[in-house]
């Protein structure tokens, strides 16, 4: 199963432990993490760049700073990449021991043809796991519909593939938390998402550091959900396209 | 790479003279080239991967069943400036984008372009594909309404999750469907395209940029834009999900517009535009000409 974590945020990180350190915790588990700056009229600043750059290629990632227009094109790249540069890299050892080379530029068209034509079939069926992690700080909130609608947007994608693809959404800071809250459980049929963020208490930290950290136990299977967050997902399930969702409290 | 610069490929060892740059595509840049065969296009991809799994795609057209010849005339590997970059080499399309040649041949020609596209997509479907990237900067119209797709990077495989797509004409986008290849897929990518096409004022691009835009809005600018009226029936269809495939869409293509031709006269009793007038007369006499000739034919 292929795992990633794709961060949505608008600046830099400003408690707990350093992002890039967690963003290295995440590589290391074999988590990929993205990063997206979002701007909106005005700048990420240069430090917010820089660190949103370094947790990428600390996650074995990549870093877009993009206008909120570009947001859920955005969000739908970075993860059909990821996937396609993860498969690319398990075919490259393969060839290694196989034919000797270290890369698929290497081979010839007709050999090349070949195990491109694998590459795809594989990205078209490998399950895969991403988590949005969203900075939800005072200054995100007018993003927040933006973000919502990149949910949807990936979850289109998603639902396409042949593959079994989950979804989750967290946010951070969780009220006076500095780990990161599940908006949205993981769930395969992500288009059934109505609303990701109701009722979200802003807060003027950001502690992105650790909210990394929160997001790689759950994707990793380390932390489940709790027993709140059951009980609604259950409720939902229970009474599918019902207003519940509606009311779904973070 | 500039006019007059040699592309020499790495395994066939083909060249090429590079004559100028034709266009940029998602995954790489397209150039006029001339090789032992002539006049061709050639695909220099940024990433041997991506162009790869597109040449993939092509190749598989070209095997398929049908008769249209080989996409792909050669593909290979050059170096440019001490980097290796893959490419492709395809027939040469000549034309200009679809808007354009309205533009400069006038809005008669409009139900004749949307009646060869719909041939083409029709073509591919029948093959199993859909063409996927379907938009304005895709298409070349030449001569006489003479219709050719081309970048062929979101081609996809019947129920597979479409490659590559431009917002505005993704169904998806407009919440009016899933993001995987059906005929419909590429029937609404269609129909927006006709919208694009009809809609002067850019009342297209206001709706795509409406947070609460739907199918159901631009099936309501379809019946708006007089430009498209007489197709609108075919092109709210396709919005809707309402037809099964591209032989069907031509069907009712055909329908609406020689069902206008015939109006025409109709407009012609009533206080007409002077234009509208010697139109309909035209219309009126080919059609009596061609009564004529089928009466002499038949006898």
């Amino acid at each position: 199963m292929l795992k990633q974590i794709i961060l949505i945020t608008d600046g830099c990180s400003n408690t707990g432990l350093n992002p890039v350190v967690a963003a290295a915790h995440a590589a290391s588990a074999g988590v990929t993490v993205n990063v997206i700056g979002v701007v909106d009229h005005g700048e990420i600043g240069k430090s917010g760049a820089a660190e949103a750059d370094a947790i990428a290629r600390a996650g074995g990632g990549m870093c877009r700073i993009v206008s909120l227009r570009e947001l859920a094109q955005t969000v739908q790249m970075m993860t059909r990449r990821t996937v396609a540069q993860t498969i690319r890299q398990v075919v490259e050892q393969e060839l290694k021991k196989t034919f000797a080379v270290d890369s698929v530029e290497k081979l010839s068209p007709v050999k090349r043809a070949h195990v491109v034509k694998v590459m795809d079939d594989l990205g078209e069926t490998v399950s895969l796991r991403v988590c949005l992690l969203i900075d939800a700080s005072a200054s995100m909130r007018p993003k927040l519909r933006s973000v919502e609608e990149a949910v949807h947007d990936l979850s289109l994608s998603l639902e396409a593939r042949s593959g079994q693809s989950e979804i989750s959404v967290m946010y951070f800071p969780d009220g006076h938390e500095l780990t990161a809250g599940v908006a949205v459980p993981w769930t395969k049929a992500p288009s059934e998402i109505r609303s990701v963020f109701r009722h979200l208490e802003m807060q003027g930290v950001t502690p992105t550091g650790p909210a990394i950290m929160s997001a790689l136990q759950y994707i990793t299977g380390e932390r489940t959900e709790t027993a709140g967050q059951r009980e609604l997902a259950a409720s939902r399930e229970a009474a599918p396209g019902t207003g519940l969702l509606q009311d779904y409290v973070v | 790479m500039l006019p007059g610069d040699r592309i020499v490929g790495r395994w066939n060892g083909r060249s090429y003279r590079v004559e100028q740059k034709l266009g940029e595509g998602a995954n790489g840049q397209v150039y006029l080239v001339t090789g032992a065969a002539g006049l061709c296009a050639l695909k220099l991809g940024y990433s041997a991967v991506d162009l790869q799994s597109e040449i993939n795609g092509l190749m598989e057209l070209r095997f398929g069943t049908g008769n249209s010849g080989s996409y792909v005339l050669d593909t290979d590997d050059v170096t440019l400036g001490g980097q290796e970059y893959p490419y492709y080499v395809m027939r040469y399309v000549q034309g200009v984008t679809p808007s354009r040649f309205l533009a400069e041949n006038g809005m008669d020609w409009y139900p004749v372009i949307g009646w060869r596209l719909l041939t083409k997509l029709s073509e591919l479907h029948d093959r199993g594909y859909i063409f996927g990237d379907l938009k304005s900067d895709n298409i070349l119209v030449s001569g006489y309404g003479t219709t050719e797709l081309i970048d062929y990077g979101g081609l996809t495989r019947f129920g597979k999750a479409v490659r590559q797509y431009t917002e505005l004409y993704d169904r998806g986008y407009w919440r009016a469907g899933p993001r995987s290849a059906d005929a419909g897929y590429d029937l609404f990518a269609f129909a927006v395209l006709c919208l694009e096409l009809a809609d002067s004022g850019g009342r297209l691009a206001l709706l795509a940029k409406d947070p609460e835009r739907s199918a159901t809005k631009l099936v309501r600018l379809a019946d708006q834009l007089p430009a498209c009226a007489v197709v609108a029936p075919v092109l709210k269809a396709c919005l809707t999900g309402g037809l099964r495939s591209a032989e069907e869409a031509r069907a009712a293509w055909r329908r609406c517009v020689y069902a206008a031709g015939a109006d025409r006269a109709e407009v012609h009793r009533s206080p007409p535009a002077a234009l509208t007038a010697v139109l309909a007369g035209t219309f009126i006499l080919s059609v009596i000409a061609f009564g004529a000739a089928l009466y002499w034919s038949i006898s």
